[in-house]
């Protein structure tokens, strides 16, 4: 690593963990909730690699959490300016503070939001020997350092459903870079939890007199009232009279959530600090909320999230489940039409109980036993689980009742696994996957229609790969970069109209088939990236571009082919003859 | 299949002590940045004393 580190002890009994220090600086300007989930990140990367300093560059609205974590270094803000003052000046002292610590390694995990150029400048004023996720190119355009960085733009900010949550994304870019650069982590670290109760510590915080005379003994569920849709109060009504163990927190107020006094209900209002809220959360088995950073918090807490998670059009959607909460045994409930207290209830009291039935009432048993069956149809239920690294690793969320969009699932699991594929170098058991699904006629005839779109892209992709090809070869041939030949001269034209034009028909295709959408803009991103200063050089990674999205459709088409072949008829063995009967004259 | 490495491994940066040519330009975005982010708080912020 840098000549320039800091420091050259060693930081781990282990052989396999590097021997020396790493500085690692994290330029996270997100809200709160990006913050925590940086913070998960960063637990996993410390587990591995007990040696990495951690530094945090954060905005001061969002920078309380880090300040409470002993294994975060230092803890950097970005300057405010008071009305009159120079900003220019503050800037500049901040930065000669900030680069008084060399840097190994700078990650910007600063999610695209209104501070993604501040982010970006951050990054590139500040000297590392590696840099990871966007900075400021000279012509001051933003530009990503990584494949990972490039995936989220391309995928993560658009409105397309992939299911790599943002905090198995962050870590993976994270310990991919650290392998390259520093070895692998300890090996003998093994499996780790990135959320716990004791995540922070403790502080000697102020809490409200209710809370510290709150009756013992009972189990307590966090109620974020700041998010509670419309009758949740009689939510509560029906735990605290079916559950005289449990108790009610109240965090937060809102307008209509009218409750009667409870001797198990307490209200903690607006008021609460960071660290207080830490304090309550720590002493309750549930939360209920549908927001962030809440729902952050309380994952790292390792809370179980009762999530009331958002529609998207006005229809089901997955997009919420990149940021959902993280961790196993969450449940997440998307009601299509208006939310009600009884659905509700009968979900959360069927996790709640499931260590004791172990799945021996299913989900849809125990909505039937309560005479709402029929309300299934307008919800949709999940839970999230930690899948084991043979499927993939990461954050998941299973639908467990409500109507299914099988398609919709197959081409949500499939991105994911395209990435996997590309940056991890793992790829899935496909025949084990596809075996997994339930077939419908609708599937695979939706599947049979995708797969005329990608046979299509693929070709043009091949074209593109060609063009671009061609495009190097003729570039190369100019030693001077702008004396040519008048062949070679039409045939960089040539290509680079080619490349244009594959583009365009791909955007064609897109528009005719959506789901395919997110190649082209990763195709796009990663041309949006392109490093080099040459011709040459540019054409020899667009080369590149086109070859990782032909292995993306390949996996989509090894997909497809599997489901289809798993939804052919199968001629049977005859067994009939035993079963003809037999005749008098037989 | 997997990406190109060069794809994974980041901007490296041959020798990190050599600051940008064009810090002073950066310094100055920055501090833009900043200012508009103050500005746009104060546009969010209540407008009025309340009655």
């Amino acid at each position: 690593m840098s000549a320039s580190s800091p420091s050259s002890e060693s930081g781990s009994s282990s052989d396999s963990v590097p021997k020396r220090k790493i500085s690692l600086l994290v330029v996270q300007l997100g809200g709160a909730d990006a913050v925590l989930r940086s913070l998960m990140a960063m637990k996993a990367v410390k587990h591995l690699y007990p040696a990495v300093s951690f530094h945090v560059i954060a905005h001061p609205s969002a920078s309380e959490p880090l300040r409470r974590v002993e294994w975060v270094d230092s803890v950097m803000e970005i300057p405010r300016v008071e009305k009159g003052e120079d900003a220019l000046r503050a800037s500049a002292l901040w930065i000669e503070k900030v680069i008084l610590q060399n840097y190994d390694i700078l990650a910007n995990w600063t999610p695209a939001s209104s501070r993604l150029r501040m982010a970006a400048i951050v990054s590139s004023l500040i000297p590392a020997v590696v840099k990871l996720g966007d900075y400021l190119k000279e012509d001051l355009s933003i530009q990503s350092a990584d494949a990972w960085t490039m995936y989220r733009h391309a995928w993560c900010s658009s409105r397309i459903e992939q299911d790599i949550h943002e905090t198995d994304l962050i870590t993976t870019q994270l310990l991919t870079a650290l392998q390259i650069h520093a070895g692998d982590g300890d090996a003998e670290a093994g499996p780790a939890s990135v959320t716990s109760r004791y995540f922070f510590k403790s502080t000697a915080s102020t809490l409200p007199g209710e809370w510290l005379n709150r009756p013992r003994g009972l189990k307590w569920i966090a109620f974020h009232a700041g998010s509670a849709p419309e009758r949740s109060g009689e939510w509560i009504q029906m735990v605290l009279k079916r559950h005289p163990d449990h108790g009610v927190v109240v965090i937060g107020t809102h307008p209509d959530l009218d409750l009667d006094s409870h001797p198990r209900l307490i209200r903690l209002g607006d008021g609460l600090g960071f660290d207080s809220m830490v304090s309550v959360l720590v002493h309750c088995g549930w939360i209920f909320t549908g927001a962030h950073p809440l729902s952050d918090l309380a994952s790292l807490l390792n809370l179980r999230v009762f999530f009331n998670a958002p529609l998207m059009d006005g229809g089901f959607g997955l997009k919420w489940t990149e940021t959902g909460p993280y961790g196993n045994g969450h449940v997440a409930l998307v009601s299509r039409e208006e939310w009600t207290p009884e659905t509700a209830y009968a979900t959360w009291s069927y996790y709640q109980n499931e260590w004791f039935h172990k799945s021996s009432v299913t989900l849809q048993g125990h909505f039937d036993h309560l005479g709402l069956l029929s309300s299934l149809e307008d919800l949709r239920i999940y839970r999230s689980r930690i899948r084991p690294p043979a499927e993939g690793g990461g954050v998941c969320f299973e639908q467990t009742a409500g109507p299914m969009d099988e398609f919709e699932g197959w081409i949500y699991r499939v991105r994911g696994q395209m990435a996997r594929a590309w940056f991890c170098g793992w790829l899935p058991e496909v025949d084990a996957e596809v075996a997994k699904l339930s077939l419908t006629p609708s599937l695979v005839k939706r599947i049979r229609t995708l797969g005329e779109s990608v046979v299509v892209l693929e070709r043009l992709s091949q074209e593109g790969r060609m063009a671009a090809i061609h495009l190097k070869n003729a570039s190369e041939r100019t030693k001077t970069g702008y004396l040519m030949s008048v062949d070679d001269r039409a045939e960089i034209e040539d290509s680079g109209k080619k490349l244009l034009e594959v583009e365009g028909l791909m955007a064609r295709v897109v528009s005719v088939e959506p789901e395919l959408d997110g190649l082209l803009q990763w195709y796009r991103q990663m041309i949006h990236n392109l490093s080099s200063q040459t011709i040459a050089g540019m054409a020899k990674e667009t080369a590149n571009a086109f070859d990782l999205v032909t292995e993306g459709l390949d996996l989509i088409s090894a997909y497809t082919k599997k489901t289809l072949e798993l939804a052919k008829p199968k001629a049977i063995t005859s067994t009939v003859d035993c079963l003809r009967p037999t005749t008098l004259d037989s | 299949m997997v990406a190109d490495i060069q794809l994974l491994q980041g901007k490296i940066v041959e020798n990190p002590d050599d600051r940008t040519k064009n810090v002073s330009l950066l310094i100055r975005e920055l501090a833009l940045e900043i200012l508009s982010e103050e500005e746009q708080s104060l546009a969010r912020a209540p407008v009025g004393g309340g009655e």
